[in-house]
């Protein structure tokens, strides 16, 4: 770069005729006299140090103010429980205890959630699921998040998605379900509609066709989802016919429902006395099988 | 009051730097209004004196006198104008120009409206190519002068000035095309 000449000293453009115009204003005269203000404010003002002193004392106040308050995060919404109206519950030192019926954990929160029921014990956080004390276990349904299980030694982490029943239904062996009887003759070519009523009075009898029927009337009340009368028909037909020719698999019948309807502890006793009234049955081995699965 | 002014070969007396105010003063306020136009150039004409009764010392190694006072001058314009900014954006400080007469009384319209186009012109100006402009057009200092004032080499004096001298004259003739367009005479007719 070579050195430049000032503009002043030959302006061609009118921009650089502005320049040099503003280049020739000569300044304006200094007041000597001032020397003298100046000299004496010299010598009275002599700033130190400690000038800088309020400076950082106020830039640490501000620096620690605005640490201490600028909001770092809003405040975490508090998690909302909603029960149903049949649950009883109790919460007491941040534990929800769930002895009956359902909870739902509505609105997700930072906060950690522990809810105890008779069976399990669940912790969560930024979660929504919903428990629910059903028969003989816990179900637990999570749609948001993931909540950790946890019963005995047992802990699982149930996904969003997923759902789980605690304790779980154990297998039932196969040559339970397989069982059979036969059929109520005189009601066999009765209409659907009429087939019910026909075992009904059927089983009104004493013989071989009443336990027939009521072998017969309790599968079909089990097929359609009436667990109690199933039960009831298959009772009946035990007090009735307690050594009955079909006794064994009325008794295998029942307690598979039993099972099935997770009622584990009425399992069980049917599976005890099963093992007492049948002894030489070829299905003891899995109903033992069984009734230890129910232990456990 | 005792002062322990010293040059190279000579102890410095009050009245050595009585001189010296007496020679730049004017000249230094002038600058001091264009390089800081919205501060009072009076203060800041005090402020540099008070650097030079505080600190004889480093007018010991001063090449040229008026360079390293037009160096202070330029430091302080910064400094002040920085804290100025800070204040008004904590709302500490009006925003009010001061205009202190540091020009001649005999100043033309012609100068007056030149001098406010140029300093319109360098609002747009980076303050580092504004400074060298100052000192080399306005002011009249040598490149040498002004690279002493700065601090900068020759070399980098030269650049700037070139830089500046392109964008101060862009603007220049922006200004003089609007003023043109919305008076309607000719560009001969307002800048004869």
């Amino acid at each position: 770069m070579t050195p430049l000449e000032p503009i002043a000293t030959k302006a061609r453009t009118d921009a650089e005729r502005l320049i040099a115009e503003a280049a020739s204003i000569a300044p304006r005269e200094v007041d000597p006299r001032a020397f003298d203000d100046l000299v004496a404010r010299a010598a009275l003002h002599r700033p130190g140090a400690w000038r800088l002193v309020p400076a950082f004392a106020l830039a640490a106040a501000v620096g620690a103010v605005l640490v201490l308050a600028w909001p770092t995060a809003r405040a975490p919404l508090p998690v909302q429980l909603v029960a149903s109206s049949d649950a009883a519950w109790k919460q007491r030192d941040g534990v929800v205890t769930l002895q009956t019926g359902r909870l739902s954990v509505a609105r997700a929160g930072a906060s950690v959630v522990r809810i105890e029921t008779p069976h399990v014990s669940l912790e969560a956080r930024n979660s929504r699921f919903l428990a629910e004390v059903i028969a003989s276990g816990t179900s637990l349904i999570v749609e948001e998040g993931e909540v950790v299980l946890r019963a005995g030694s047992m802990t699982r982490v149930v996904k969003a998605g997923e759902s789980v029943v605690w304790p779980p239904t154990p297998e039932i062996p196969s040559a339970l379900l397989e069982t059979t009887a036969p059929a109520a003759e005189k009601c066999s070519d009765a209409p659907a509609a009429s087939h019910r009523d026909c075992l009904v009075g059927e089983a009104q009898g004493s013989s071989l066709d009443a336990q027939a029927a009521l072998f017969e009337l309790g599968a079909l009340e089990s097929r359609e989802g009436r667990l109690a009368r199933a039960l009831d028909a298959w009772n009946t037909s035990l007090r009735r016919f307690p050594d009955g020719v079909l006794h064994p698999e009325v008794r295998l019948r029942r307690l598979v429902l039993l099972v099935q309807a997770r009622r584990f502890s009425e399992a069980q006793l049917a599976a005890e006395e099963f093992e007492r009234a049948c002894p030489e049955d070829p299905r003891l081995a899995d109903v033992r099988a069984l009734r230890a699965a129910l232990r456990r | 009051m005792e002062l322990a002014l010293r040059t190279m070969d000579r102890p410095v007396t009050l009245d050595d730097v009585r001189r010296l105010y007496e020679a730049h003063a004017a000249e230094l306020r002038q600058a001091l209004a264009r390089l800081a136009p919205r501060l009072d150039a009076d203060d800041l004409l005090q402020e540099v004196f008070l650097v030079v009764l505080r600190r004889p010392e480093a007018l010991l190694t001063a090449d040229s006198p008026r360079a390293w006072l037009f160096g202070v001058a330029v430091k302080l314009a910064a400094t002040r104008t920085r804290s100025a900014r800070v204040r008004r954006f904590f709302g500490l400080d009006e925003a009010e120009d001061l205009s202190v007469a540091t020009d001649a009384p005999g100043r033309t319209l012609e100068q007056r409206d030149a001098q406010r186009a140029v300093a319109k012109a360098l609002e747009g100006v980076s303050s580092a190519k504004r400074e060298a402009f100052v000192l080399f057009e306005l002011q009249g200092l040598s490149g040498e002068e002004v690279a002493l004032a700065l601090g900068i080499p020759l070399k980098t004096v030269w650049t700037r000035l070139f830089h500046a001298r392109r964008e101060v004259t862009e603007a220049l003739e922006r200004q003089l095309l609007i003023e043109g367009r919305t008076s309607g005479l000719s560009r001969e007719e307002i800048q004869p």
